[in-house]
């Protein structure tokens, strides 16, 4: 791969990793309301089959891990552990790739928001599992796979491009 | 994912590195690694948060609204004062009408020897609050510029960091001097502010009226509950909260909140309450983070 395609995948990384720190919680104020960015384009990324979408999940989770109280490796791990798992739709394959690319995304929140709910139990945060799961979890499984959807359709095209002879 | 023979090498790869980080962060050995990260992002997210709130301020309305919004803003500050100088004021109430029976004590008994003191903490907890400085707190002004992007905390980051005096610990302040949270982590150019709502937050107060002592930590649904008040004391709707200053970490008379409804019963070992913020978490664009203790 071109340093070029790793510097702008890099960027743009970094950059949804500060708007979904820095511009979303002022039009979105409810926490649990907000999408994840970086963990919907990682998955998305992954889901089409790009090259190192390990990779850019795991360095997009610690530019998202500089933007929390969590210790760096928390949210990132959550993404990697999340992507690994939804590798197992290779096994069920999905025709249609769209759906494949949602089913993904909502898999990966499923697990990565189960590790960080974990961290935050085991450290000493008394969040109430149900509640979390039904305030938060429940609405991102379906807004998060939702935004996955234009995420697909730009993804596709990048990935198109910039993979066509590899 | 990718097809080539190097997968296996780079799934691992991924998963060691991951692991790594984790255990480094857990330690608390990741601080050296995040510095670079934060003095070159703390700009970017200010300049990012300055130009969001811009928009959301335009397209909330016009001009006319805008001049509305001015003198809510106005008026609200001026409440705000108002309402300090209120729960100082029945702070001092309180305090007389405890001097007072201190004074009818000794009266009663003129054979004892009575010295006066102020409570400083409970049980051992060392030597904070013997500060003798003036209650003059200074305090750096910082920008709320980035919310946590776990759901499961309730952080924000403030544009001041370890280069502008702040340390762990600190308290942070909103309008009214309304108490916002303490530092929970301090980068070069950035702090994370653990916020009162936040679940691991545990803040010793008192009522300000019927002077019950307890504690006031954060929910899962963003709410502020009041814990640990003995059946013993009374709990009064409407009453102030401010925090106690028992254990030395908060200074004294920051108010916290107001006793909004009483949820436990006379069977529980221990009263509670639900508590409304003094501070709408939802709207803080600026505080004050206090950098001289008590």
């Amino acid at each position: 791969m071109r340093l070029r395609y790793v510097l702008v995948i890099l960027a743009v990384l970094a950059a949804l990793s500060v708007v979904e720190s820095s511009v979303l919680p002022v039009f979105l104020t409810a926490a649990g309301s907000r999408p994840n960015l970086v963990l919907i384009a990682t998955s998305v990324w992954a889901a089409l089959g790009a090259p190192y979408a390990l990779v850019w999940a795991f360095l997009g989770g610690l530019m998202a891990d500089l933007n929390s109280a969590m210790p760096p490796g928390i949210y990132a791990f959550g993404i990697v552990l999340g992507n690994l798992v939804a590798n197992l739709i290779e096994f069920a394959p999905i025709p249609i790739r769209w759906f494949r690319a949602t089913t993904w995304t909502a898999l990966v929140t499923v697990i990565a928001h189960s590790v960080w709910l974990a961290y935050a139990n085991a450290t000493g945060h008394s969040v109430d599992v149900v509640l979390s799961a039904t305030s938060v979890i429940l609405p991102l499984l379906l807004l998060n796979p939702l935004a996955a959807l234009p995420a697909f359709v730009a993804l596709d095209r990048v990935t198109k491009r910039l993979f066509a002879g590899m | 994912m990718q097809r080539s023979s190097a997968r296996p090498l780079i799934t691992l790869g991924v998963i060691v590195l991951a692991t790594v980080l984790l255990i480094l962060g857990l330690t608390g050995g990741s601080a050296a690694l995040e510095a670079p990260f934060s003095v070159a992002l703390a700009p970017l997210q200010s300049a990012l948060s300055t130009v969001a709130n811009a928009i959301a301020g335009a397209t909330r309305g016009s001009s006319d609204v805008a001049e509305l919004q001015n003198r809510l803003r106005e008026a609200e500050a001026e409440r705000d004062v108002l309402r300090l100088e209120n729960v100082r004021l029945r702070e001092f109430q309180a305090e007389v009408a405890q001097y007072r029976e201190l004074l009818n004590f000794s009266r009663a008994n003129p054979t004892y020897s009575v010295v006066g003191s102020d409570v400083i903490g409970l049980g051992s907890t060392g030597c904070a609050g013997t500060d003798p400085r003036p209650r003059d707190q200074l305090g750096v002004c910082a920008s709320v510029i980035a919310g946590d992007v776990s759901p499961y905390l309730r952080y924000v980051v403030v544009n001041v960091g370890a280069r502008d005096g702040v340390k762990v610990g600190m308290p942070v302040v909103g309008g009214g001097f309304g108490l916002v949270g303490r530092i929970g982590q301090v980068a070069e150019a950035s702090s994370q502010v653990q916020l009162l709502v936040d679940t691991g937050s545990f803040i010793n107060v008192q009522a300000v009226e019927t002077r019950a002592t307890g504690t006031v930590s954060g929910r899962t649904d963003g709410s502020l509950v009041l814990q640990n008040v003995p059946q013993t004391e009374e709990l009064k709707v409407g009453d102030q909260l401010v925090t106690s200053g028992l254990s030395g970490a908060l200074p004294r008379l920051l108010p916290v909140g107001t006793i909004d409804r009483i949820t436990s019963t006379d069977a529980q070992l221990f009263k509670e309450a639900i508590v409304r913020p003094s501070v709408d978490f939802n709207r803080i664009e600026t505080v004050l983070v206090l950098t001289v203790k008590p």
